[in-house]
């Protein structure tokens, strides 16, 4: 395919992307919100975080599929219990990354 | 002003450990499908969403339609949605004429660390925003040139990406402080474990965070019909 049509692409999901990202803080205040959304809304970082945490805990991708990967979910687990008793993000990366090569190459 | 920019920088600079590779990956996924340096950094700069990148990359890569290519990418990058109606309270009121400008520096992690920290030990949450914004805005623009240059130099073997979910979890573990959100939590983790890995269009993710938000609501209706 042409490089001209990957251009087209970018432009459009960009502008899209950008939309997506903007139209709700650039509109807040104006209007009243349902108060369904509201709700809803309020439980949105405790969603998202879990839901980018576990998949990236539970599976690998470096197939390109999802696959469980035990490495992983042990390391996260002693991430959890390094995070649940420092809340120190350093200490938490280095468990975690730490636990992560030792397990992998244990399991290997 | 100038502290709260650097709270944000400072709070984010431990993802980007995860980011970095990740931006060395998208770019390198440009070159791969036979486009140059310019596209690689065009992609970064005008998407700026690298899961998108590259979905939308690799489908253009092997022909996909076009109508096909820039849909799955929407679809990806619809959670932005979620993530800046939820972070409109914290930075639209304080935002003045920067609020159009605002939604472009919105990521996973500049929600994350914005949406939990960005009013914590008197921050102001604009610049905050933009200090976490802006220095994963450079060290995913200057990765992707690179990724695009050398390749993936960073062996995939060394999963430098799970320091992305490891930081995550640190900023998870304070924001569960009531029973309604850790309920809301094991609903989206579940749902996500579930889902992301079978969904098409990678919009997995996007459902998750609807069904832990949607327990959320429908709880607390439960909760004023006994009030």
């Amino acid at each position: 395919m042409s490089t001209g049509s990957y251009w087209l692409v970018l432009i459009i999901v960009g502008a899209g992307t950008v939309l997506m990202r903007s139209l709700p803080i650039v509109l807040h205040g104006r209007g009243s919100m349902p108060k369904l959304i509201g709700r809803l809304l309020r439980h949105v970082p405790a969603a998202a975080l879990t839901a980018l945490v576990v998949p990236s805990v539970l599976y690998s991708t470096s197939t390109g599929s999802h696959v469980f990967d035990p490495a992983r979910c042990g390391a996260g687990v002693l991430a959890l219990f390094v995070a649940l008793r420092t809340r120190n993000v350093v200490a938490t990366l280095a468990a975690g990354m730490g636990g992560l090569w030792i397990l992998a190459a244990l399991l290997g | 002003m100038q502290r709260s920019f650097r709270a944000g920088a400072k709070e984010v600079a431990p993802l980007l450990v995860g980011v970095v590779p990740f931006a060395l990956v998208a770019g390198s996924a440009v070159t791969d499908v036979g486009l140059g340096i310019l596209e690689a950094a065009a992609c970064s700069i005008i998407v700026f969403a690298g899961a998108a990148q590259l979905a939308l990359t690799q489908l253009w890569g092997d022909g996909a339609p076009l109508l096909v290519v820039i849909a799955t990418a929407l679809v990806v990058n619809a959670r932005f949605v979620m993530y800046s109606a939820s972070l409109a309270p914290v930075i639209s009121p304080e935002a003045g004429r920067a609020r159009p400008f605002l939604g472009y520096l919105l990521t996973d992690q500049v929600y994350a660390v914005t949406v939990l920290k960005g009013r914590e030990n008197g921050s102001r949450p604009v610049p905050y925003y933009l200090g976490a914004g802006l220095a994963l805005w450079f060290t995913w623009q200057v990765g992707t040139i690179a990724g695009a240059m050398l390749g993936a130099v960073i062996p995939a073997s060394w999963q430098l990406d799970f320091a992305v979910p490891l930081v995550f979890l640190v900023l998870l573990v304070p924001a569960l402080k009531v029973r309604a959100d850790v309920e809301v939590a094991i609903v989206s983790g579940l749902a996500a474990a579930a889902l992301v890995p079978v969904l098409p269009l990678q919009s997995g993710l996007l459902v998750a965070i609807l069904c832990g938000a949607a327990w959320g609501a429908w709880r607390a209706i439960g909760e004023d019909d006994h009030a």
